[in-house]
Formats: C-alpha cells, sequence, structure tokens
C-alpha cells in the first residue's frame, strides 16, 4: 500500500547528517569552490562521521546502510549547505568504487580495500568514461590483455572524479573489442601501480572542490587477483553503478535546492524595491513556487529509485533515467529562477546560488546526458509495451 | 515506505479499468454526441460508477462507502478520466467531493440517506462556489446568505456549475451577511435542487468537456433549514479549503488521466505510422517527446499520491503538497497532450478528435480546481513563512 513515511530511527539520522553538516562542512565550502580545492579537512570529517563507508556491512568498517539513507545522508548534505563537489566526491568514492567493490569483488578485496575506503584514508574513483566514449560506454578502448598473473591495460580515461587524489579505482577495459560490450571487464587499480598516471587536473565550471582528471594507462600492470568479477562482466557491473549516479547521487540536488529555496526565500524577504519587499511580487512567488514544487517532485523520484532498490530490485533502469533526466533539465530551470531572483547579486560569487546554477549544470551532463536519459525511458517504455 | 500499491489494490484497479472501457465508456460517448437525455445517460453513467465502488471509494463502509485510502480513491479517478475526462469529473463532483464535504461537515437530518445516494449514484451534488464576478478570489463573494425564522434564505447567481443542470442537490457557498464573529463571513449550505426560488440554466459546454451538464444557478431568497449549514456556524472557510482541496485533487488525477491517455495514443501511433521509410518511433525528434511525457506522468502521479496520503493522515502541510501536484499535473497534461497531438499530426488535428479534446480539457484543468497562478501564489506563501 502507498504510503511516504520515514521511521524515526531514518529522520533522526537524517537530522544528525544536517547539523553536523551545517556546523562541520558548509563553512568550508565557498573557499573549496573559489580554490578549486579538494577540501581533506571536510573529507576526514564525513569519514570520522561514518558518511564514507554508509552502505558496507560493519566488518568491513561500514555503516550497513541501505539505499534509503544513503539518499537521505545525500540530502541531508545538500541541505546543511556543503560544496557540490564535495558530494560528488562522496558518491564516486563511496558508490562508484567502494559500492561497485562491494558488490562485483571477492571477500579478499572487500576486506583489502572496504575499511580504508570507509575510513576515507583511501579515496576511491571510477574510469569508465573515455575521450571518445562517453554516452555510447560500451565502445570502450581501454584494452586488457592478459600475460601470465598479469593483466596489462592500455588506454585513457576521461574526466575521472577523484583522479588526481585517488588511491584505489574501479576502471573498465575490454579484453575483446569484437565481443563489445560483452568484452568490458572490470579491475581494481591502485595508484602505484606501474604504467599507470593520471593528466593534469581540469578546471571545472562547477562542482569545483571535486578533483577531476585524465587516468593514463601505458602498459600498466594489474595483478590478476585485481580483477573485479569475472571477464567480461564489466558492463553489467557499470549499469549497476551507473544506477547510484541516476538515483541516490541525485539526492544532494534535493538537498542543494532546498538550501537554495530557503536561501531565495530570506533574501526576497530582504530585499526592497519600489518601497515593498521583492516577495510581495507576484513574479518572484511565482519562482519560489516553481522552485518548490520541483524539490517535492525530485524528492519522491529519488526516494522512489531508492525504494526498489532496497526491495532487491536490481536494476531499475526506467525510475533511474526520469529522476536523473528531471534533476538536470528541471533543475537548470529552477537554478536559473534562482539566479533571477537574486537579480545582480546572483552572478556574483558572494551568494551560493550562483554556484548552485554552475554545479547543477553537471546533472544534465555527468552519469549519462539528458539525451541518454530520454534514450533510456523510450526504450524502456518500448520494451513494456 | 511503499511505492506500490497492495496486489490487492492493484486488483481492484485492473478491474475498474475493463469495467469503465466496457461500461463507462459508451455512455460517455453518448453523453458527448448529444443522444437521447443527458441526464439520463448521466444518471446511468454515476449508477454504475455507485455500483462499481468508485464513488464511495474512500468513505467509511458505515455510510455506505469502501473504507479504501486516498491514494486508491487517487487511482480510480485517473483510470476513469483516461477512458473519459467527463465521466471523471462528473463523478469526482458528485460522489466524491461533494461526498466527503457532507460526511466531514454536515451534521443535519438524514445524512446517512443523503451520502447513501450520492454514494449509489442515485443522486446527483453540484458544487455552487464560483460566481460570475469572482472564482480564484472569494473574499468578496457576492451570493448571501440571511437568517429566517430559524433557517437560511440564499440569494445570488453562481456559474460553471459542473452537474448543475441534472443535480439533485447544491452545495452553495455564500457569504453571511451579519456573522456570529468577524472575518468568518463564508459558509456553505445544501440546498436541494427542487427548492422554490433556485433556478439553472445550462451554460455552454466546458472546453474539452463534450457532453458535461455545466450550468449556472440562480437563487432567489432561496430558503432552506437550519441544519443545512455545513459545519454549522463559523465553520465555512474550513468547508471551503476542503472544498479547494477535493477540486484540485480532482484535477490532478483529471490531468495524470489525460496524460496517460494522450501518450498511450501518441505512442501507438509512433510504432505504426511509417516516415522516410521508418516507423515515427525510430525519430528521436518523437521518442523523445514520449520519454518527456512519460517522465511527467511519473512525476505527476507521485505528486497526487503524496499529496492524498498526507492528506489523509492529516499532515499539516498536505495543502501545500495538494497545491503542487495539481498546479505540475495540470501544466504537464498540457504539455503532454500538446506533444501527442504534434506527434499525432493531421490525425489528432480535427475538431472533436479525441487528442484535440484532451488538450483543451488538460487546459481547462490549468484554471478549475484554483488556477495555476493561484496555486503558485499558496505554495510561495508557505515556503516564505517557513524561514
Amino acid at each position: 500500500m502507498v504510503e511516504f513515511s520515514l521511521t524515526p530511527e531514518q529522520v533522526a539520522f537524517q537530522e544528525a547528517v544536517l547539523k553536523f553538516c551545517r556546523k562541520e562542512i558548509a563553512p568550508l565550502a565557498e573557499e573549496a569552490d573559489r580554490e578549486g580545492k579538494f577540501c581533506w579537512e571536510a573529507w576526514r570529517k564525513m569519514g570520522e562521521f561514518g558518511l564514507l563507508g554508509l552502505p558496507f556491512p560493519a566488518e568491513y568498517g561500514g555503516g550497513d546502510a541501505d539505499v534509503l539513507t544513503a539518499v537521505l545522508a545525500g540530502e541531508a548534505m545538500g541541505r546543511g549547505g556543503a560544496e557540490g563537489g564535495l558530494l560528488l566526491s562522496w558518491g564516486a568514492h563511496t558508490y562508484l568504487c567502494g559500492d561497485t567493490i562491494y558488490k562485483n569483488g571477492n571477500e579478499e578485496q572487500k576486506k583489502k580495500y572496504l575499511p580504508k575506503i570507509a575510513s576515507g584514508e583511501w579515496v576511491g574513483a571510477m574510469g569508465l568514461t573515455e575521450p571518445d566514449a562517453g554516452s555510447d560506454a560500451a565502445s570502450i578502448r581501454t584494452t586488457a590483455t592478459r600475460k601470465g598473473d598479469v593483466y596489462v591495460l592500455n588506454g585513457t580515461k576521461m574526466f575521472i572524479t577523484n583522479g588526481p587524489i585517488a588511491d584505489v579505482l574501479c576502471v573498465y577495459a575490454t579484453v575483446n573489442r569484437e565481443l563489445k560490450h560483452m568484452g568490458i571487464t572490470g579491475f581494481i587499480v591502485e595508484k602505484g601501480f606501474p604504467g599507470f598516471s593520471v593528466g593534469k587536473k581540469l578546471n571545472k565550471m562547477g562542482v569545483r572542490a571535486s578533483t577531476t582528471s585524465e587516468l593514463i594507462f601505458e602498459d600498466c600492470v594489474v595483478p590478476k587477483e585485481n580483477l573485479l568479477g569475472e571477464e567480461g562482466k564489466g558492463f553489467l557491473a557499470a549499469l549497476g553503478t551507473l544506477e547510484w549516479d541516476r538515483s541516490a547521487l541525485l539526492a544532494p540536488t534535493v538537498g542543494g535546492f532546498e538550501y537554495i529555496l530557503e536561501q531565495c526565500a530570506r533574501y526576497a524577504k530582504e530585499r526592497k524595491q519600489f518601497g515593498k519587499p521583492i516577495a510581495e511580487f507576484q513574479a518572484i512567488q511565482h519562482k519560489l513556487a516553481d522552485i518548490k514544487v520541483f524539490i517535492e517532485a525530485l524528492r519522491l523520484l529519488i526516494y522512489r529509485v531508492a525504494w526498489y532498490k532496497d526491495q532487491g530490485r536490481p536494476l531499475n533502469h526506467l525510475e533511474a533515467a526520469i529522476a536523473k533526466l528531471m534533476a538536470g533539465d528541471w533543475g537548470m530551470l529552477c537554478a536559473s529562477e534562482a539566479v533571477q531572483i537574486h537579480g545582480g547579486y546572483g552572478y556574483i560569487h558572494e551568494y551560493p546560488v550562483e554556484r548552485l546554477f554552475r554545479d547543477t549544470k553537471l546533472g544534465s551532463i555527468g552519469g549519462g546526458t539528458s539525451e541518454i536519459q530520454k534514450t533510456i525511458i523510450s526504450k524502456m517504455m518500448r520494451m513494456s509495451d | 515506505m511503499d511505492y506500490e500499491l497492495s496486489e490487492k489494490e492493484k486488483e481492484r484497479k485492473k478491474n475498474f479499468q475493463e469495467f469503465c472501457k466496457k461500461e463507462i465508456v459508451p455512455l460517455a460517448e453518448g453523453l458527448a454526441a448529444g443522444q437521447g437525455n443527458a441526464s439520463e445517460l448521466l444518471r446511468t453513467l454515476l449508477k454504475k460508477l455507485g455500483e462499481a465502488g468508485h464513488l464511495g471509494l474512500s468513505l467509511p463502509v458505515e455510510i455506505g462507502g469502501q473504507g479504501e485510502g486516498l491514494v486508491l480513491q487517487m487511482a480510480f479517478g485517473e483510470v476513469l478520466a483516461k477512458e473519459s475526462p467527463v465521466a471523471h469529473l462528473a463523478a469526482w463532483t458528485s460522489g466524491i467531493h461533494c461526498g466527503h464535504l457532507l460526511y466531514r461537515f454536515w451534521t443535519g437530518q438524514g445524512k446517512k440517506e443523503i451520502l447513501g445516494g450520492l454514494l449509489s449514484g442515485r443522486k446527483i451534488a453540484a458544487l455552487a462556489r464560483t460566481e460570475p464576478t469572482g472564482g480564484t478570489s472569494l473574499q468578496g463573494m457576492t451570493t448571501k446568505v440571511v437568517e429566517n425564522q430559524g433557517g437560511w434564505r440564499v440569494s445570488g447567481r453562481k456559474a460553471f456549475c459542473v452537474n448543475g443542470p441534472v443535480a439533485d442537490l447544491f452545495v452553495v457557498f455564500g457569504a453571511l451577511e451579519s456573522p456570529k464573529e468577524p472575518g468568518s463571513q463564508v459558509c456553505a449550505l445544501l440546498v436541494p435542487a427542487a427548492r422554490e426560488g433556485l433556478a439553472v440554466e445550462v451554460e455552454e459546454e466546458a472546453a474539452g468537456y463534450r457532453g458535461l451538464p455545466v450550468g449556472s444557478v440562480l437563487f432567489r431568497e432561496t430558503a432552506v433549514e437550519a441544519g443545512s449549514l455545513l459545519g454549522g456556524a463559523g465553520l465555512g472557510a474550513e468547508v471551503l479549503q476542503e472544498s479547494w482541496q477535493w477540486d484540485a485533487l480532482g484535477a490532478t488525477v483529471g490531468s495524470i488521466g489525460l496524460i496517460e491517455a494522450s501518450l498511450q495514443a501518441a505512442f501507438g501511433y509512433s510504432q505504426e505510422r511509417q516516415s522516410g521509410g521508418k516507423p515515427l518511433g525510430a525519430y528521436q525528434e518523437v521518442t523523445f517527446k514520449l520519454a518527456e511525457a512519460r517522465a511527467m506522468l511519473d512525476t505527476a502521479r507521485l505528486l497526487g499520491q503524496k499529496a492524498a496520503w498526507m492528506k489523509q493522515i492529516q499532515d499539516p502541510e498536505a495543502d501545500t503538497l495538494i497545491s503542487c501536484a495539481k498546479l505540475y499535473a495540470s501544466e504537464a497534461a498540457t504539455k503532454c497532450t500538446g506533444y501527442a497531438l504534434q506527434i499525432l499530426g493531421g490525425k489528432g488535428a480535427r475538431r472533436g478528435c479525441p487528442a484535440s479534446e484532451w488538450l483543451l480539457a488538460a487546459k481547462s484543468n490549468e484554471i478549475a480546481g484554483g488556477t495555476s497562478e493561484a496555486h503558485r501564489i499558496k505554495i510561495a506563501k508557505r515556503v516564505l513563512e517557513s524561514v
């Protein structure tokens, strides 16, 4: 029976994260964005709080949390005023890398990597996208060749979140390009592996506190023990991972807009023009309402994916694509309105709304473009017809 | 948390869908085509919906309802609206909107009989709220309610009354001439259609709702008993808010039904119709529209369900969520029915063709049940209060 309640424990957890974030994380946001620097101080605090290993069982140092809990945490961090890049780093680390190892790795791999990821001692990343393979992920060109007890990787990965600071990476390469997606295989790569190097840090429009770079594999030697799952099963693993990108990792967007809507409302009440607060003008009220509707809707779309994942439904392509599409395209319209409410002040770095505007644009690009989400949705519609 | 109807609810929804296709659609088509007596057709239609349990679905069993939750009520509304927007609006207004108002606020005689009549579809109720001179803002309601020998006398004119020309009962909103407390002028009364001094004029058909009886009602010192005042003295504002909520929820499910109907038609056509040697569905400019419509359908439905659930548990934020759902669903429906018409091309853009009617009906939903503008202002007020 349809109902939307949270348990008292879930509410308490979300409030605790919100409080923590407001006090410890939010004050570090502006500088991290301005400098485009990863914020180690915030990272360590998030590790201590237990946010970096949320989904793993306690035996690996994790928080044993379900998907909905991860969503609640992401939402609370966004609402608490955390910088978007830090939250992107969190997602890439905990879910795109950590959870992928947890779901696809063997016992030894889990024991070796997860505790270090959960504490934040090691930073995780995921390498799938390439200079010539973004939306069309099945056509990646990075190759993996088995030579005795090792695999040799050659190729380049592009736009890798946490690339410059990662200690451990889930990397996808093909063992046989002719097999297309059936040849794609996952590997766990450590930053010290011979032949692995990182390109220069990319200077991004938004989410600036997450560092991003190319990954370069030149006869990179990966021990066969670091094969993630089985040969040829990497594409499925990547799809499972991308679903995080298209669902729970959108939760900070809900929280971020809640944070900004509060700012917009306060600003509209304080700012006076023509002798009255601009909050009294219908045009401003309409914008506030539109942002509110977006927040309520996006929250439902994201919780729905989390709920299905927690029910044990492994792939939720349709629901995840809808959430991602809305977060990206509708989010950008709302971010623009939020800036508009702030007028000239919204256009300068002093106000967080300008940061939100830049951060939000990633929503329609990263983790599968809006166009790819529409393609997925229409494919799923045909399949269910 | 649970994002799915129970198995039993899914089964009921499916059965209701089949019932609507088989039993309701032919009657609604008859209404739209102006065949026979409109009043009789609508009565037959509502009786069938009463028998199928739709009208009393979310009211208690003791008074002739089914005791189900509001989310299922929304699901039934959506199913009916998809098959016939006219049947949905007539049924929602009479059984569900007026039914719930009377269940909550009627303190006069014969509650069980009145509700029994509405929920079984034997009696038809209409809502007389909007006036020729004011809809969105009811501050200056001109319909006057005056105390009269222990009862009340109503005088004024109401417009856009859905079911008006065929109604047995009217829930009438007016302003008390001398309220007990200042600011409590708004009141609501139940007035039988057969009362002296009550006259209904048939109005032009509402755009997108062919065959739906709509009328204006003139009250000339129409007298009713003391107990006819809903909720007793001083509760008028509460009745009015409740009435807005049912209107908005009805427009929400109505819009969702329109999105579903138009999406299904456009999707089907995109698989059949060939262009440049390929089906339309092979072009992104078509499939992306369908994908957007599907995303809007899910979003509207989720907002509607959440709003209904919050109303059910009497969450203090329910009113805001109802506005969010209504605003989103109605505007999404206009977009989606527009997309459908574009995809159906020459086949859809014809007078009287379902796709054209859907677009008009969707646009009407942005106006009825509180305009988009009114809901935006209401939501914004809440946002501003919260900081």
